[in-house]
């Protein structure tokens, strides 16, 4: 297929179209990509040769990459539901609030280790409107009260919400973990740090950074080292939620350290205990590691598999997907159904222990799906409209057009992308969907590692969820600065250009060593 | 007319999902047996869920 401006651009369309009304417009992530899906249609029919049987396919594919994502998302947004229906969401914050007196290890514990906590856990807008009123109870400004938590827990967005964003990174590129794992996770490591700086700074500047020097290495470490580990031996769906709760613990101990050591806050007590208050995601540790770590366990639910067969599909203007099967979905050994396992122990304990208000089982369902539905109307539109322009052959031009254009530099602007596509969906799981395989093939053209650049695209993903308005309006409306978004944004763009320039030169380092 | 869609929205919107994600297996039929009219009403189908996102807020 021939490289020419008029062909880039159409072949952008669909993107530009979700874009515009997106940031322009304000509309939602399942408005946007509906509007996608017929600009795809309408220009891969016009231009790029579609074929009924080549839509028909992609739809397929699509919606088969689509029921791998949403079984972990409707999965972690019932399992959020289940717990926090027990009040133990707010018996944990509680129970850190009395950690420390001191403002840094206050700032540190809720903006960046407790808020990606929430992110390993639910994702979605909960890290921000959780924590944004705790830590304005706390006395902090309303403005940084929401720019602390959206900063802070970025880092943990790919590996969090039970590594839905990873899992669409993997589902459409179709390269493995333990390719794609490594370097995620060291990139993500990077950010943990930068993260909790950004977090600190926000609020008192080089003086506090100074002051908290120490909390921030032993606790970044101990995260980022966790996460890389879990990423890395093939429980990344526990990544983030494993990488802060690790974090908590190594908060206990920081606050004990001379530098922070002051009377715990004297603050309301919870009706829970903490133990009883996270044994949900105890339950989730054990049900994940058995899953995953025992061979006889994952064999026997690895059993039943729902895959498909793919002929080999041609475009009117010549571009072949070669015969192949779809993404195929474990129905019981999913990282989905591992968590479905998780919340309905969890449901059986908090239950039997009476922790539930009559019809609390009502509300959780009701809650899962009004939660779920907005999302997965979003994801499954966009994945559909990517994967049309992955069939016509769409996605390798944007590739090739992006190669030449930038040439030796286009690590460095990898994870600029990323964010570009966070900030106009909202989220890094979207942003992997719509520009993961144009980055994957821009880096198989320019001769670069894959891993690196995708690494990259997944590392800006996350880290635009700092300056996602989608995001930012959730926060705002808990602390009541709705309808005051711009200055939490002007607050939060800063940080998020900054650290996501830091990750493009280190992507360029890697390439230019030729790492990965 | 109006507010009666308006009404429904949600309800339209937990459809137009289920169909997004159900009709696609028919058009993966459909295409295996080389119907092309039951390709083109299955992608109709899928249109119109999509139209119906599209056009509810």
């Amino acid at each position: 297929m021939e490289l020419t401006l008029i062909k880039w651009l159409l072949a952008f369309s669909p993107i530009a179209v979700v874009l515009v009304l997106m940031i322009g417009y304000n509309w939602g992530g399942g408005r946007a990509g509906a509007a996608g899906w017929f600009t795809a249609v309408i220009v891969s029919l016009a231009a790029f040769g579609a074929t009924p049987e080549l839509l028909a396919y992609a739809q397929v594919k699509g919606a088969l990459l689509s029921l791998n994502v949403l079984y972990i998302i409707w999965a972690a947004l019932l399992l959020y539901h289940v717990v926090n229906e027990t009040g133990a969401i707010e018996a944990i914050g509680l129970g850190i609030e009395r950690f420390s007196a001191d403002k840094a290890i206050q700032l540190l514990i809720f903006g960046w280790v407790f808020s990606s906590f929430l992110q390993g856990v639910a994702g979605y807008g909960v890290p921000i409107a959780v924590v944004a009123p705790l830590l304005a109870g706390l006395g902090f400004s309303p403005v940084v009260a929401v720019a602390v938590p959206a900063i802070g827990h970025s880092w943990s967005v790919t590996f969090g919400s039970m590594g839905a964003s990873f899992q669409a990174l993997m589902a459409v590129t179709g390269l493995s973990e333990g390719y794609l794992a490594p370097w995620s996770a060291l990139m993500l490591g990077l950010a943990t740090f930068l993260c909790g700086l950004g977090a600190v700074h926000v609020f008192g500047g080089w003086r506090l950074i100074g002051h908290s020097a120490l909390a921030l290495t032993i606790i970044g470490l101990v995260m980022a080292g966790t996460q890389y580990a879990l990423a890395t031996t093939g429980m990344w769906t526990l990544g983030g939620f494993g990488a802060s709760l690790a974090g908590l613990a190594a908060c206990l101990l920081v606050a004990r350290l001379r530098p922070y050591r002051s009377a715990p806050a004297n603050g309301p007590q919870a009706g829970m205990g903490l133990g009883w208050a996270l044994s949900a995601y105890f339950i989730l540790i054990a049900v994940v590691s058995l899953g995953v770590l025992a061979p006889p366990v994952k064999t026997f639910l690895g059993q039943v598999k729902l895959s498909l067969m793919f002929p080999e599909i041609k475009s009117a203007a010549g571009w072949v997907v070669p015969v192949g099967p779809g993404k195929g979905i474990s129905v019981f050994g999913h990282g989905g159904a591992l968590l479905a396992y998780a919340s309905l122990l969890s449901y059986l304990v908090y239950a039997a222990k009476g922790y539930y208000r009559p019809g609390a089982w009502r509300q959780i369902m009701t809650q899962t799906v009004k939660s779920g539905v907005p999302t997965s109307l979003g994801i499954v539109s966009m994945v559909c409209f990517a994967m049309i322009m992955d069939h016509c052959g769409m996605t390798h031009l944007l590739a090739e057009g992006v190669s030449k254009v930038f040439g030796a530099a286009y690590p460095f602007f990898a994870p600029w992308v990323g964010l570009l596509g966070a900030f106009m969906t909202g989220s890094n799981t979207n942003s992997n969907v719509v520009f993961g395989v144009m980055q994957q093939q821009t880096a198989q053209l320019a001769g670069l590692s894959a891993a690196v650049i995708l690494a990259a695209q997944t590392t800006g993903g996350a880290l635009g969820s700092m300056i996602a308005p989608a995001k930012i309006i959730v926060g705002c409306s808990t602390v009541g600065l709705a309808g005051q978004e711009g200055p939490v944004l002007r607050a939060t763009i800063l940080y998020g250009l900054i650290i996501t320039g830091l990750i493009g030169m280190a992507t360029l380092a890697a390439t230019l060593l030729g790492l990965g | 007319m109006t507010t009666l869609l308006k009404k429904q929205a949600g309800s339209i919107k937990k459809v137009s999902l289920v169909v997004m994600l159900v009709a696609p297996f028919g058009l993966y039929l459909a295409a295996q047996a080389g119907s092309l009219p039951l390709v083109y009403l299955l992608l109709g189908v899928m249109g119109l869920a999509m139209l119906a996102n599209l056009l509810l807020d």
